[in-house]
């Protein structure tokens, strides 16, 4: 396993902000091939409940695009969740590829 | 308008099976019946050699290897390749080899071509990320309707900011004259519905608009090379108009694969030609999404295509399988079929390459044999 991946929550007034960020910890390129133009998502679970999902909703390009992450490089997707209730959530982040989904994890509270 | 499942039997050119040449100031495919043009005709008895001095307005030159080059009307040329005594009718011009892809000759669209098959007069909707207002591999494109916000150097508001459109349409109606590729229907009108943004992804609500404004055009196909894993009564609502309204709805199965029963939506809705994606091996690509739904295969792998920029670049995708069946839908209705005579049409004379029906439908779509053509160079 070459991909590290981690997952920030930022809570702001209206939204809470997500940063997923993806490395290549091994000595070789990585190659990323996505299933389509989602890229990463971003689940948020309320205990084993998952109350929002970022790709909810959304269509994408059905496109496989291929990207090379060379070692030591590393690759950012941003997300957010608007208006969210109060509580105590998990986010969960992943890759949409068809290699290693490299799940990142963090709570948060609203 | 034709029932379903008959065509006009347009007179049908004998080649000489060399390599298909596009002739710089139109071929015969553009051509109009009355339209005279260049052809070199091959004979093999006096009686060959009579009818096509009858046929011709003047000769501009006679070989010695029994053959000439003739100007005549395209109606009279074609008829002529019908006569006793006659090798071959072929275009002549000033020729240089097309740009195609394995795709356009697998599904053989070089014999749709330079039998005057080229999707003239259907209107195909792109309904993606847009279309360039000037690539010259796409003079076709038409009118254009944004539903999404161009990010910014837009030429309209329909503009293509992510390139997905341009790559997708180029597979459908790309011109002769293209360095990067021919379209399956090189001369159908391409018009932009822009429903999804630079990123490549757009909301159900704005996808469901772009659909309901195409069957208010009263186009002919639509193309969906777009997708999500769950479904909307709104975006089924859409496609269910656009049927009744006489669009031809084209999507793509989706790039989850390997996966069983994952076809994506809209391609899962009946109303909805959902297809899925083979590679030059004529087997299934690895990412394709497979399932009941499936209604036909195209080739989606390695597919070259052009970029908004007009550079060249090769791609892979349900995306580009859904472009290929959409071509060849463009052809059937460019000769009158309706949107569910052209689905059947698709589907029947669909060519069965060895996939199970959940991951191929009725087979590989086949241009030539759609237009009641001689296929059977495959």
């Amino acid at each position: 396993m070459t991909l590290q991946s981690s997952v920030t929550a930022s809570v702001q007034s209206d939204r809470v902000e997500f940063e997923y960020t993806v490395e290549n910890v091994g000595d070789d390129p990585e190659e990323l091939t996505f299933r389509s133009a989602l890229k990463a998502d971003f689940a948020v679970l309320e205990g084993d409940d998952e109350v929002w999902r970022a790709s909810d909703g959304q269509m994408f390009a059905q496109m496989i695009q291929t990207e090379s992450l060379d070692a030591g490089d590393s690759e950012t997707f941003p997300g957010a969740w608007e208006n969210p209730e109060p509580g105590d959530y998990t986010v969960v982040a992943t890759l949409n590829t068809s290699g290693d989904d490299a799940e990142a994890r963090a709570d948060f509270s609203v | 308008m034709f029932p379903d499942e008959t065509i006009t039997r347009r007179s049908v050119l004998k080649t000489t099976g060399g390599s298909l040449l596009a002739v710089g100031a139109g071929g015969f495919a553009s051509a109009d019946p009355d339209d005279v043009v260049r052809a070199n005709v091959g004979f093999e008895s006096e009686a060959g050699r009579t009818a096509a001095l009858d046929a011709a307005d003047d000769v501009v030159r006679e070989f010695a290897f029994d053959a000439m080059t003739v100007r005549a009307p395209k109606r009279a040329v074609s008829a002529l390749a019908d006569r006793p005594g006659v090798r071959y009718v072929e275009r002549d011009g000033t020729a240089r080899a097309l740009s195609t892809t394995w795709a356009y000759d697998r599904i053989d669209a070089d014999v749709t071509n330079i039998n005057g098959y080229t999707g003239d007069g259907a209107d195909v909707a792109i309904i993606d990320t847009g279309l360039p207002c000037n690539n010259s591999c796409l003079p076709n494109v038409g009118t254009g309707k944004a539903f999404v916000s161009c990010s910014s150097g837009c030429c309209a508001s329909w503009d293509d900011d992510n390139g997905h459109g341009t790559n997708v349409a180029a597979a459908i109606g790309a011109s002769e004259s293209c360095d990067c590729t021919t379209g399956i229907a090189p001369d159908a009108t391409l018009h932009a519905v822009k429903v999804l943004d630079d990123y490549g992804s757009g909301s159900y609500s704005d996808v469901a608009a772009g659909i309901e404004y195409t069957a208010d055009q009263g186009w002919d196909v639509a193309n969906i090379s777009l997708g999500g894993s769950s479904g909307s009564q709104t975006l089924k609502d859409a496609c269910t108009y656009a049927q009744n309204n006489g669009v031809l709805l084209v999507g793509a199965a989706g790039g989850s694969g390997p996966c069983t029963d994952c076809v994506g939506y809209p391609a899962a809705y009946s109303e909805v030609v959902a297809v899925s994606s083979t590679n030059s091996n004529d087997e299934l690509s690895s990412y394709s999404s497979t399932g009941p739904e499936i209604e036909i295969a195209a080739p989606g792998s390695d597919i070259t295509t052009v970029d908004p920029d007009g550079s060249c670049i090769t791609i892979s995708g349900t995306s580009m399988a859904t472009a290929h069946a959409s071509g060849v839908a463009a052809l059937l209705m460019g000769e009158g079929y309706t949107n569910s005579g052209a689905r059947s049409r698709m589907k029947n004379t669909a060519e069965n390459i060895g996939l199970s029906d959940n991951e191929s439908g009725a087979g590989l779509v086949d241009a030539a044999a759609a237009m009641g053509l001689d296929s059977s160079d495959d």
